[in-house]
């Protein structure tokens, strides 16, 4: 299993880092190209994707020799993680992110920034609830409502 | 080149002007708190005060958004020496050592170093432009489109330069960078990439993106850690060390007088600016330095090259404002307001006119440098205990104000979208060593670089042998061919002569 995600973070996982740049790179380009096929739309554009695929090639195939050769998987960490927040804690917290933002105009940006406080919290270990809930009420609201009332923006909110 | 004449009248301005020593230090503070916060850019600090400077005189208002501007300047490099997230894009390269010292406990002397780079930098920044300001007013109304497309594409060669043995990695996502950048309607009303949303059409929210790809990754990484400082006896706050930082960078003078000079000719180029200026003296000090190697691990001279460039491109920015009527950046576009609500209009012939006045704004800002050391230090002693906060409640904080402060910044949901689909993109390419600073330069000048491109098509009627034709672009596209076959060369050569 540990051998099986240090190849996903290894070679496999660029090579599928470099399939989306490409997928982004060919995507761009034929829409820039159907909003106008002119040489003053693609003035920039074309020889910028073209580089970028050439290279995108050229570091494909040194990854996929890697691979062949199993030199590409990624070095076990020096010291081995002893907590949830070590082990699991960066992919999480950036699911977390993404979650908060997508839920930001649903809930509100009151309620949506409270939570992500408090979830945030206890990922990293806090655990006396009191303090969890003051400090994400504080620390949640404060900002939203300064954004409202010192700099006139309006936020969609549910109870503030 | 110096009016002896105006420069006495300007003193006697500045002397007989209560109100413009009362709005400074206002000034300098607001933009050390807007520059401090991640997502809250100068610009946005600008923005915010504008309307407070119709109760003010011409000068007061002047010298009030630069304050802002020098406080923000300076609080930028805050966040980013203790957090690795720079408070403003201007502080990207602070963080390559700055954070380093932090993780080390050595940030007191961190700060004392930005502060005094940046205090000196400001001064050499104004002095430049008070000695050279008809002149190189004069060089700037002399370049031209091929000139300005060719000066991005060497800052954008360096930046990948810096990736040192992911060069090729580099180039890669400064070429993403380029075509992320030019997402949106083109200068020819050409809609791309938009996927046929309106809130796309000024394309992607560059702060917000900047922020996400530099910042939030780090904050990522950080959930494993209980404080930024691992080491308790090293999250002591002292000011003795902070001043003692402050003092060493004058032993590295040298250092700060060329970033500063770095900083202001890059600044003078409109569109260019604060953090290209920075980048650029952070890399031609990594270059230049016995120590090279070294630059990325906590060097004092990465944080001293960094900050004296992005405070000096300031008084840079003011030649293209004061002279051409030109904003370089978002800051001198706003001041550009102030000048169109107190009915001036920047130009030659504001120099000409109001000599006076250009001498006290420039002598208001060389005084307004020193205030920001003595306030600097004041409110660093306060700043720096953000190392003795634990992480859990420090990180939470941080997110939502970057994400809030991007929604701030594009007054629509496409801020914090963007903020985080690039911190989740910064995350994965930092995991295979992809530069986010090269994307990021990209990013910052796709639409200037494709506006210059293709103004040089037009001008040429097609025909790309124009930038052999001009004098100023030949000496250019021969400096960008040197820039990038001599680190090559030189790799060749020491491989060749390398023991085997």
């Amino acid at each position: 299993m540990n051998r099986l995600s240090r190849h996903l973070t290894g070679g496999a996982g660029h090579l599928a880092l470099l399939a989306a740049f490409a997928a982004f790179t060919v995507w761009y380009t034929a829409d820039a190209w159907a909003a106008q096929s002119k040489v003053q739309n693609m003035l920039l554009i074309g020889p910028a994707a073209a580089l970028s695929l050439v290279l995108i090639l050229v570091l494909a195939v040194a990854e996929a020799r890697r691979i062949a050769k199993g030199t590409d998987a990624a070095p076990p960490p020096e010291t081995p993680p002893d907590t949830f927040a070590a082990k699991h804690g960066t992919p999480i917290a950036a699911g977390l992110m993404g979650v908060y933002v997508i839920a930001m105009p649903l809930v509100g940006f009151d309620v949506a920034t409270v939570v992500y406080v408090a979830v945030s919290m206890v990922l990293q270990g806090a655990r006396d609830w009191r303090i969890i809930l003051a400090f994400s009420l504080v620390a949640g609201l404060l900002p939203v409502w300064a954004i409202e009332e010192m700099l006139s923006i309006p936020v969609p909110t549910l109870v503030l | 080149m110096i009016d002896l004449a105006a420069s006495s009248d300007a003193m006697s301005l500045l002397a007989s002007n209560p109100m413009a020593w009362l709005v400074v230090p206002a000034g300098l503070l607001i933009g050390l708190v807007f520059g401090v916060l991640p997502g809250l850019s100068v610009p946005i600090a600008m923005a915010v005060f504008l309307p407070f400077t119709l109760y003010m005189d011409f000068l007061s208002a002047i010298l009030f958004l630069t304050a802002i501007f020098t406080g923000g300047g300076f609080g930028g490099s805050v966040p980013a020496i203790l957090m690795n997230v720079p408070g403003t894009t201007a502080a990207i390269a602070t963080c390559f050592d700055g954070y380093p010292m932090s993780k080390q406990g050595r940030h007191n002397e961190a700060l004392g170093l930005a502060l005094a780079a940046s205090t000196v930098g400001t001064i050499i920044g104004y002095a430049l432009l008070f000695v050279i300001l008809e002149p190189i007013s004069r060089l700037v109304l002399k370049l031209g489109a091929p000139e300005l497309f060719l000066i991005a594409l060497a800052g954008l060669f360096l930046i990948a330069a810096l990736s040192g043995k992911f060069f090729w990695r580099g180039v890669l996502a400064g070429a993403l960078g380029l075509m992320i950048g030019t997402v949106g309607m083109s200068s020819s009303g050409i809609m791309r990439g938009t996927m046929g949303s309106m809130y796309m059409l000024d394309g992607i929210s560059t702060t917000a993106a900047i922020i996400g790809l530099f910042a939030a990754s780090e904050i990522f990484a950080l959930v494993k850690s209980e404080y930024i400082v691992a080491d308790a006896g090293a999250r002591e706050v002292r000011i003795a060390l902070i001043a003692r930082g402050f003092l060493d960078a004058f032993r590295n003078w040298y250092l700060v007088l060329r970033g500063g000079l770095i900083g202001a000719l890059i600044g003078t180029v409109p569109g260019v600016g604060s953090t290209v200026a920075n980048l650029v003296s952070y890399s031609y000090a990594r270059s230049r330095s016995p120590e090279g190697e070294r630059f990325g691990t906590g060097h004092p001279e990465g944080v001293i090259a960094a900050e004296s460039a992005n405070s000096s491109s300031e008084g840079g920015s003011m030649v293209a404002l004061l002279a051409l009527g030109i904003p370089g950046g978002a800051g001198t576009a706003i001041m550009l307001g102030a000048f169109a609500m107190h009915n001036v209009t920047g130009g030659p012939r504001f120099i000409s006119d109001n000599k006076d006045i250009v001498y006290a704004i420039i002598g208001g800002n060389l005084v307004q440098a020193l205030l920001l050391a003595g306030m600097g230090l004041l409110f660093l002693r306060i700043a720096v205990t953000i190392v003795k906060v634990p992480l859990k409640y420090l990180l939470p904080v941080i997110t939502t104000l970057t994400v809030l402060g991007s929604y701030a910044v594009s007054n629509s949901m496409v801020g914090p979208i963007t903020l985080a689909a690039a911190a989740i993109l910064g995350l994965i390419m930092k995991h295979y060593n992809y530069p986010v600073v090269a994307m990021v330069i990209g990013l910052l000048l796709g639409r200037m670089m494709e506006g210059n491109l293709l103004r040089t098509w037009q001008l040429s009627r097609g025909d790309l042998t124009i930038f052999l034709e001009r004098p100023i672009s030949l000496g250019l596209l021969i400096a960008l061919c040197l820039a990038v076959a001599l680190p090559l060369g030189m790799k060749r050569l020491k491989a060749r002569a390398a023991p085997d």
